[in-house]
């Protein structure tokens, strides 16, 4: 295996609570290649989100690695730690978190206004028509269904060409049958496009079409298991 | 869209009329009488008034029975049952206190029409004066006219208030429908009035002065319905910009939870309140300071050349050489000296200064000053009473003592004519204090007097008046009188002497340099030479520092005002908490979020700014061309004075921005600090 795209080296988390000091991941080594579609799976409480925030850098480890490429991302300063989150990851949440003030184009145009730049127009258009919400261009976050405001904040974490998109229980708040047209899209775009997903889901059907699967419990790595499945069957149920 | 049913054909009349109503009763209330003054001598003329008043105030009354009638029927808590209830309510009392009123007033009337149509019908109508009831026994005809007018500006509130909230009940598309009429309308009359009514007044000319006032109120609200049309593109523009001002902008333009919008509202009126209050005090201070100096100009000279203790002896080539200094309008010579004024009835001190009537033109407004009399009868005093009469614009009783004296004078023999006294010109004031008009006789008692065998016997001359000035100083109204310098030479025995010479320049602000180059020409020999900033150093300074401490304390109230931006803005950090950490997610820096926050603080400050200085501008700009009437018993000013200075309002502005925008750093730093994780975390 060449060069992992993301290297999680011996990372752990300790929250300070009422004096009390609570360790929420204890010691988590992760490689993730290019191109992969890793999920995480795992009770309430096991540090999932956490672990997917470090590696979003939202968050800041309390120790150990984070590397991208080989660069120590735990080392940047905040405005570069802005600039490499705005780069480098797109982030899809569970509650959409779409801006309610802007309209769905505008919102995916997002990270690329946030560079200072306004050419994305064009490739906003062209993401917003792949997760098939053309006819929604205008539309504010409020005036969407609960699907396509999760397509848009899909679309808006693909805009600026990421090496990585983080999902936390991107259809937690959906029905099964939207969950299930969101899943294929994740899928779709992993395929077409080769980008790279690291998805947390409780979602049981989600997990079992994942290529790899890491188990976490109480602050570790339980298993990481890798499914030899063809690459034409992905994206179906087995 | 059912919800706004409420507001039938019947409550849009209503509050049309309603308004109107209100309106009418302001207007006629704030007119003077004057308006009603024709009508006093006409008594069918009145009772058509006070009858069509009352059918007034009985279609008001039968419009909100036919409102409430209407109300009624609606479905109880359906949207605006209240408001509709409250506005017929309101309008059916309003129109009965009204016509109460009005019924009173005709009773009264009726009772002893001759005693009250000697007052004024306004004061009548509106119990604004009680003085047409002092001789009548119904004394508590002001207490109850005082409650329902009270109770009638409390309905007129109401009324305005409810009319203005039935307002939103209207749907959307009709009053947006609604405003490009007005604004066509507006637009329409706008250049109407600019094209065909004058921006200022004549003097004493009302036709004028309503026209320009119409002027004035339509371009305002033309302005600011233009300014509100322009908001919107103005945002929109301002959006493209960039990214932060375009997610500011979409801040303060998206519907906000009502605690927050209402605080935003509130903290834009109060920059615009507490600007506005600042710039009109400061143009107010500023016009009494213009005035001022306006008054010290035309009075005194712009430069003084004279000796700290002795006179000048040999003066003509300095006044020469005065007068060929380039910058130099004219030099008069003077020789001043306190010296006490009495007249049949009174004595007063006085200064009295000897000037040459010849060029003393040149240098004071003297001879524009004179409301009586004239300059050349200082030199020609046996004119005075030829022509007393006709120069002497003073009521019938003037009139009657000129008459008297003039046949007097008549009556005297030739040569006590031609041997006359010399004249004397007084200040209004002083002409007051001594009873005096043009042609009365005074005597001036000088403490230059003659060592007589018991010392020093005062010289006293006696004087006519031959002018009366109105400076519009009190001061010197009070205290100045001049003669002609020849007589005052020989009287104080000065012969050959003056005090000092009087300069006027041509740039008053040069006034100081050329002191100082008048100053180098005379030399040492003794003479000092003082500009008049020089002169009325402390008058000046304390003007300033007067200003200066009006800036402060309104000052402080901009800051409050800032308090309430910053408020504003911490609410709104504290609402876009989750928006923020989604911005920071994206790869918004911590710097770009303060941006972002500065940037609608500087939004809500620049807004409320703009209005406040708007708001300032037409206010002094209404003062100024049309004047405000102040007492001048009391401020001996008749208007007061407003004097509109850019660079006040360049620095309000700036001080405006500077406090908003030191109210928005700390709000926008903590949401800068706002961790995506926290933000995201709970929903």
């Amino acid at each position: 295996m060449s060069d992992p795209l993301v290297s999680v080296q011996n990372v752990t988390k300790t929250f300070q609570h009422e004096g009390r000091s609570l360790q929420v991941l204890k010691g988590i080594d992760l490689d993730i290649g290019s191109g992969e579609m890793v999920t995480i799976v795992g009770p309430s409480g096991a540090g999932k989100s956490t672990l997917l925030h470090l590696i979003g850098t939202l968050d800041l480890p309390t120790e150990g690695r984070i590397l991208y490429g080989g660069q120590d991302v735990t080392r940047l300063g905040s405005s570069d730690l802005a600039e490499f989150r705005n780069r480098s990851i797109g982030f899809v949440f569970q509650f959409h978190h779409l801006l309610p003030e802007f309209t769905a184009l505008e919102n995916v145009m997002m990270p690329g206004l946030i560079q200072g730049r306004r050419r994305y127009d064009a490739r906003a258009k062209q993401l917003l028509e792949e997760v098939g919400l053309s006819e929604r261009l205008t539309h504010r976050p409020g005036e969407l269904s609960g699907g396509e405001q999760q397509r848009v904040a899909l679309a808006r974490a693909l805009l600026m060409e990421p090496k990585l998109v983080l999902a936390d229980e991107p259809t937690g708040n959906l029905d099964s049958q939207t969950s299930a047209s969101v899943h294929s899209l994740f899928f779709d775009l992993n395929r077409r496009h080769g980008i790279t997903f690291l998805i947390v889901t409780h979602s049981r059907d989600f997990a079992d079409m994942m290529p790899r699967r890491v188990s976490m419990k109480d602050g570790r790595i339980d298993s990481d298991e890798r499914r030899a499945q063809p690459l034409e069957n992905q994206g179906k149920p087995a | 869209m059912s919800q706004a049913r409420p507001l039938g054909l019947r409550t849009a009349v209503l509050c049309g009329f309603g308004l109107v109503h209100v309106a009418a009763v302001l207007v006629f209330g704030a007119t003077s009488t004057q308006w009603f003054q024709a009508s006093i001598g006409n008594d069918l003329l009145w009772l058509r008034l006070a009858i069509g008043w009352a059918t007034c105030q009985l279609s008001l009354a039968l419009l909100s029975a036919a409102v409430l009638q209407r109300a009624a029927r609606l479905p109880r808590g359906a949207r605006g049952r209240a408001r509709t209830v409250a506005l017929g309510i309101s309008a059916g009392l309003h129109a009965l206190i009204t016509s109460t009123s009005v019924g009173i007033l005709l009773w009264a009337a009726r009772v002893s029409m001759g005693h009250v149509l000697g007052g004024t019908v306004a004061s009548l109508l509106f119990g604004l004066t009680h003085l047409a009831y002092a001789d009548l026994d119904l004394s508590w005809l002001p207490t109850l006219y005082e409650t329902v007018t009270t109770l009638q500006g409390l309905s007129s509130a109401l009324i305005v208030v409810l009319s203005m909230s039935c307002w939103f009940l209207v749907p959307t598309a009709r009053r947006a429908r609604f405003w490009w009429g007005f604004d066509a309308v507006l637009a329409v009359a706008f250049v109407l009035v600019t094209t065909l009514f004058p921006i200022s007044s004549a003097e004493g000319d009302e036709t004028s002065l309503l026209r320009a006032v119409v002027r004035v109120s339509v371009t305002t609200i033309f302005g600011v319905r233009v300014i509100l049309r322009l908001v919107g593109p103005l945002l929109s523009l301002f959006e493209r910009i960039g990214f932060r001002s375009m997610v500011a902008a979409r801040h303060l333009r998206a519907k906000k939870t009502g605690f927050l919008a209402a605080s935003s509202t509130l903290s834009i009126l109060a920059v615009a309140v507490s600007s506005c209050m600042l710039i009109s005090v400061l143009s107010v201070m500023g016009g009494f300071r213009a005035d001022l100096k306006k008054k010290i100009l035309g009075n005194h000279a712009h430069i003084v050349i004279d000796k700290a203790y002795e006179e000048l002896d040999d003066w003509e080539p300095l006044l020469t050489r005065t007068r060929e200094t380039e910058g130099v309008v004219g030099a008069t010579p003077f020789l001043q000296v306190e010296v006490m004024v009495s007249s049949l009835s009174n004595r007063a001190g006085a200064i009295l200064r000897g000037i040459d009537a010849e060029t003393v033109s040149e240098v004071t407004d003297l001879a524009q000053n004179l409301t009586h009399g004239k300059l050349e009868y200082l030199q020609h005093p046996e004119r005075i009473l030829d022509a007393s009469i006709d120069t002497t614009k003073t009521g019938a009783l003037d009139a009657m003592i000129n008459d008297a004296e003039h046949a007097a004078a008549k009556g005297l023999p030739d040569e006590t004519k031609e041997d006359s006294m010399p004249g004397l010109i007084v200040g209004q004031e002083l002409a007051r204090a001594l009873r005096l008009v043009v042609g009365d006789r005074v005597t001036v008692v000088s403490p230059r007097g003659d060592l007589g065998p018991t010392g020093l016997i005062p010289k006293t001359r006696p004087f006519r008046i031959a002018g009366i000035f109105y400076s519009g100083m009190y001061e010197y109204d009070m205290k100045h009188a001049y003669i002609d310098l020849s007589v005052a030479q020989r009287f104080l025995r000065s012969e050959g002497r003056i005090s000092g010479v009087e300069v006027k320049v041509e740039e008053v602000e040069d006034a100081p340099a050329l002191a100082a180059q008048l100053a180098s020409m005379v030399g040492l020999s003794g003479l000092r030479v003082r500009d008049w900033k020089m002169m009325n150093q402390q008058l000046f300074g304390a003007l300033a520092l007067e200003k200066l401490a009006m800036f402060i304390t309104l000052g402080i109230a901009v800051l409050i005002a800032g308090f309430s931006v910053f408020g504003t803005l911490t609410l709104l950090v504290q609402e876009k908490r989750r928006e923020v950490g989604i911005l920071k997610a994206m790869g918004t820096s911590a710097r770009g979020v303060i941006r972002i926050f500065v940037i609608e603080g500087l939004l809500i400050g620049a807004a409320g700014g703009l209005m406040g200085l708007g708001l300032g501008f037409v206010l002094t700009f209404a003062a100024e061309h049309f004047g405000i009437r102040m007492n001048p018993e009391v401020y001996y000013i008749d208007k007061l004075p407003v004097h509109l200075d850019p660079t006040e309002f360049a620095v309000v502005g700036a001080a405006t921005v500077l406090v908003c925008l030191a109210a928005t750093l700390f709000p926008a730093y903590q949401a800068s600090r706002v961790r995506p994780v926290d933000a995201l975390r709970y929903d």
